[in-house]
């Protein structure tokens, strides 16, 4: 846990990221907010990341999640916030950190990956390459939930 | 210098005058000299599914242990990382494989016909490490099926994922100094005598030769070495059953999963999509199956579903 405590003592140094404990006293629930990236669909809005600790923290990765119905992207499933991503699974390294893992989830934004779709709405256009009818997909769903 | 693993310091010795300072042993890997506090890459090791660095993703062929003591000695010791690491690991994929099991969609296992509840089954290979583990507790227990069953445990596991081997020189015998029957009762690593002593004196504490060299626990010599006389024997029956089921069981996996890979196939599954559903639906297959073959199961059918299953998840929605 100790290592925890100095990773939110980073954190808190940095003020231009918003990645927080849910309540002070207990660093096992972290929230973060990620802004939607310029030139992408997502440009403009914010989305909420949902993140939990497991006890064996740093050898097993922060379980991630965004918001339910909240994030329409190929590697999100759409219905319950689950991430696919490959830091998240077997590529995690115990040198990662939790700030780490959120920019990674960030940049997943504007690179999103055909390889693994969670959204088989969306890895079906990606997969025929059709960015046009991606893009508009992605905005339909993000407008209609606002 | 930091430990990248847990973010503290590596404290180790910087020069003669220091005294009274306990010094950390690091581990560093090789060939890429990556260091870490020998204990947070051990943990990690327990973890991981490969034997790659997590700085760097090298893979690790060995790992020197440097130890800084009060003199102006410092040793390294190498070990060789593919010895021992598998218990934890073992233990971890069984926990994982029933955990999936139990969220496993019910319209996939609804066809299975069981007459009992597969998910209170303990997972075989857990049972198999817990037996290795708790070894000198079965000692009390003499009766012949578990004598038999022991025999296969010890040696399928000697076999398959060298457990019992030294960690010091990585073999499971040495010239007329029969097993690795020195226990550390802490972290149940395994031991030659004579490695722990020609360790103990490269590294200048002859005094503390019965350390564990990973926990610095004590290491004692296993009582009643029955088990390891055993070695030998060719009762193996319970490891063939288990890999006879395994060949049938993949058998069918494969022959559904052909079907979808090649030329002719509306699906292009790359050499690793193939790789990757095979296993996953295979596995899922053996756990269902608890080891055995069982007759009351329709292979062929579970197969198509579960490969099914996975191709919908990478986007081939209409096969």
């Amino acid at each position: 846990m100790s290592r925890l405590i100095k990773e939110y003592k980073t954190i808190n140094a940095q003020d231009d990221i918003l990645l927080f404990p849910e309540t002070a006293d207990n660093l096992n629930n972290w929230t973060a907010m990620i802004t939607g990236p310029p030139n992408t669909p997502y440009e403009g809005h914010d989305f909420k990341l949902y993140i939990s600790i497991p006890d064996a923290y740093p050898n097993s990765p922060p379980m991630v999640k965004f918001h339910r119905e909240a994030m329409p992207h190929v590697n999100v499933n759409y219905e319950t916030g689950e991430i696919c991503l490959d830091i998240l699974k077997g590529e995690w390294s115990p040198v990662y950190n939790l700030l780490y893992t959120v920019q990674s989830i960030e940049r997943l934004l504007s690179e999103p990956n055909a390889d693994s779709p969670l959204n088989l709405e969306l890895g079906i256009l990606m997969r025929e390459g059709d960015k046009t009818a991606y893009d508009s997909l992605v905005r339909y769903y993000l407008q209609r939930q606002k | 210098m930091e430990c990248s693993i847990c973010i503290e310091p590596i404290i180790i010795k910087s020069s003669t005058q220091e005294k009274d300072q306990i010094y950390d042993t690091v581990g560093e890997l090789l060939p890429c000299h990556h260091k870490f506090h020998s204990d947070c890459i051990r943990k990690w090791h327990s973890f991981a599914t490969d034997l790659k660095c997590p700085i760097c993703r090298t893979v690790s062929l060995s790992m020197s242990l440097i130890y800084n003591y009060k003199m102006w000695y410092e040793k390294r010791v190498d070990i060789d990382l593919n010895k021992g690491f598998l218990v934890g690991n073992i233990i971890e994929y069984d926990n994982m494989m029933t955990s999936t099991r139990e969220t496993e969609p019910d319209a996939l296992v609804a066809h299975v016909v069981m007459t009992e509840d597969i998910t209170n089954e303990s997972p075989v290979l857990s049972r198999m490490f817990q037996t290795i583990l708790n070894i000198d507790d079965m000692n009390d227990d003499d009766s012949e099926k578990d004598v038999e069953e022991e025999e296969g445990i010890l040696d399928s596991l000697r076999e398959e994922h060298n457990t019992l081997l030294c960690r010091i020189c990585g073999d499971d015998t040495v010239e007329n100094n029969g097993d690795a029957d020195h226990r550390c009762y802490n972290c149940n690593a395994r031991y030659h005598e004579s490695c722990l002593h020609s360790t103990a004196s490269e590294i200048g504490e002859s005094d503390t030769w019965q350390q564990c060299i990973e926990c610095r626990s004590l290491t004692q010599r296993i009582k009643g070495n029955r088990r390891f006389r055993i070695v030998n024997n060719t009762n193996t029956d319970e490891l063939d059953k288990i890999r006879s089921t395994k060949r049938k069981i993949q058998e069918h996996v494969r022959k559904i999963l052909k079907q979808y890979y090649g030329t002719g196939s509306s699906v292009h599954l790359t050499g690793e999509q193939f790789t990757k559903i095979n296993q996953t639906v295979s596995r899922s297959l053996y756990s269902m199956s608890r080891n055995e073959y069982q007759t009351k199961i329709d292979y062929d059918y579970q197969a198509k579903q579960k490969v099914l299953h996975e191709l919908h998840k990478l986007g081939y929605t209409s096969v």
